[in-house]
């Protein structure tokens, strides 16, 4: 079995500075990782949830997780929803989604002001 | 007006500005600002919060530096100066500070000057023992605080806290040593401090206090314009006029009794 290279935090060590001052985030954010990751394998990863479950800030977690994106660890996605929970689309960057989607469960359009998204993270095997 | 989605942050729904917002208060937090710049410019990238947000945050990061630069080379060499003079002139007008007030001074003056060399150009490090670092105004201050004169440590050898009267009231065969407390710090004229001294010593005699002279006891100088600040012996010969009169004089009065 691939093993998700998110397990390897570690090598945001090269990023020293930043390593040091949320040291102790990331180690947490790593024990997180290896317990769920490959239990729910492939499934996206929601900084929100994981803000929750370890009482860390989210733009913390944000910022770790921009670290470890720019170490192709993890890849960013846009999931877009609609008021009810509809889910309308995935996108790699906020700037492409469109003004409107359509609601398949509906056949209706979706205004852009309707739109709820969560920014999510996806796991990259080795 | 352009459209507007929510994004999901901590549980809530939150607009693109105000995640900008959020972004910006969590990064307040920290200290250093390297993590601080990228820190938020990551998470804007996240988002791509735009350009204006882009620019709100180069103007709101420029403007941080100004105020920074504002108070490293305007206010706090201001403060440093105004401070320094204060202290010169505090000094000036007390001489003969206690221990205690040479150890505040001391503080103040290790502060004002790191406030002072705020605006001194370069970079100062001070390594002082094992454990105690700094750097920049911070630097000066430390070094300063840590330098502090002998002479501000021992006690000043020219302070009197305390002088003698050799008093001769009414006849010349009759001293009475009186010592006292005494605050050199005192502005008042020596001989009228002596004077209300005598009147306290004496409240309940009828001698006659307003008529004396005081000799300095090494050398004779009659204290008339001298402040108790210049006063710099501990006995002073305090001899009534009447006694001087009958003596012929202030010189032998002073040559007589300075025999005693």
């Amino acid at each position: 079995m691939k093993k998700s290279l998110i397990m390897e935090l570690q090598r945001l060590k090269k990023y020293s500075k930043d390593y040091n001052f949320f040291r102790k985030e990331i180690d947490s954010l790593q024990q997180y990782l290896d317990r769920y990751v490959d239990t729910y394998r492939h499934a996206a990863i929601s900084p929100e949830k994981v803000s929750q479950a370890l009482s860390i800030s989210q733009f913390d977690i944000l910022y770790i997780f921009s670290l470890a994106e720019q170490e192709h660890l993890i890849k960013r996605k846009f999931l877009v929803y609609s008021k009810n929970q509809d889910f309308l689309g995935s996108f790699d960057s906020n700037a492409i989604i469109p003004d409107e989607l359509t609601n398949l469960n509906t056949g209706q359009t979706v205004d852009k002001d309707d739109f709820e998204i969560d920014l999510v993270f996806e796991t990259i095997d080795e | 007006m352009s459209k507007e989605p929510l994004y999901r942050f901590e549980g809530r729904l939150v607009t693109l500005s105000e995640l900008n917002t959020l972004a910006h208060e969590r990064a307040s937090h920290f200290s250093d600002p390297d993590i601080r710049i990228n820190y938020l410019k990551n998470i804007n990238e996240f988002y791509k919060i735009g350009m204006e947000s882009q620019r709100n945050l180069d103007e709101h990061e420029r403007k941080k530096d100004t105020q920074n630069h504002y108070m490293q080379t305007i206010v706090a060499p201001i403060i440093g100066v105004v401070g320094l003079t204060a202290m010169v002139l505090l000094v000036l007008l007390n001489p003969f500070p206690s221990m205690f007030q040479s150890g505040v001074f001391w503080i103040v003056i290790s502060l004002l000057s790191g406030a002072f060399a705020a605006m001194i150009p370069g970079f100062f490090t001070f390594k002082y023992q094992t454990g105690i670092r700094a750097a920049g105004a911070i630097a000066i201050t430390v070094l300063i605080y840590l330098t502090k004169p002998k002479v501000m440590t021992s006690a000043d050898p020219t302070q009197l806290n305390g002088i003698t009267f050799l008093v001769s009231m009414r006849d010349t065969s009759h001293i009475e040593q009186i010592p006292i407390k005494f605050n050199q710090n005192n502005p008042q004229l020596f001989c009228e401090f002596a004077k209300n001294v005598m009147h306290d010593y004496y409240s309940n005699s009828d001698a006659n206090l307003d008529s004396l002279t005081f000799f300095r006891k090494s050398d004779g100088l009659i204290y008339k314009k001298q402040t108790c600040r210049e006063v710099e012996e501990k006995d002073v010969i305090a001899v009534s006029n009447f006694i001087v009169h009958l003596l012929g004089g202030e010189r032998s009065t002073y040559l007589f009794f300075s025999r005693k």
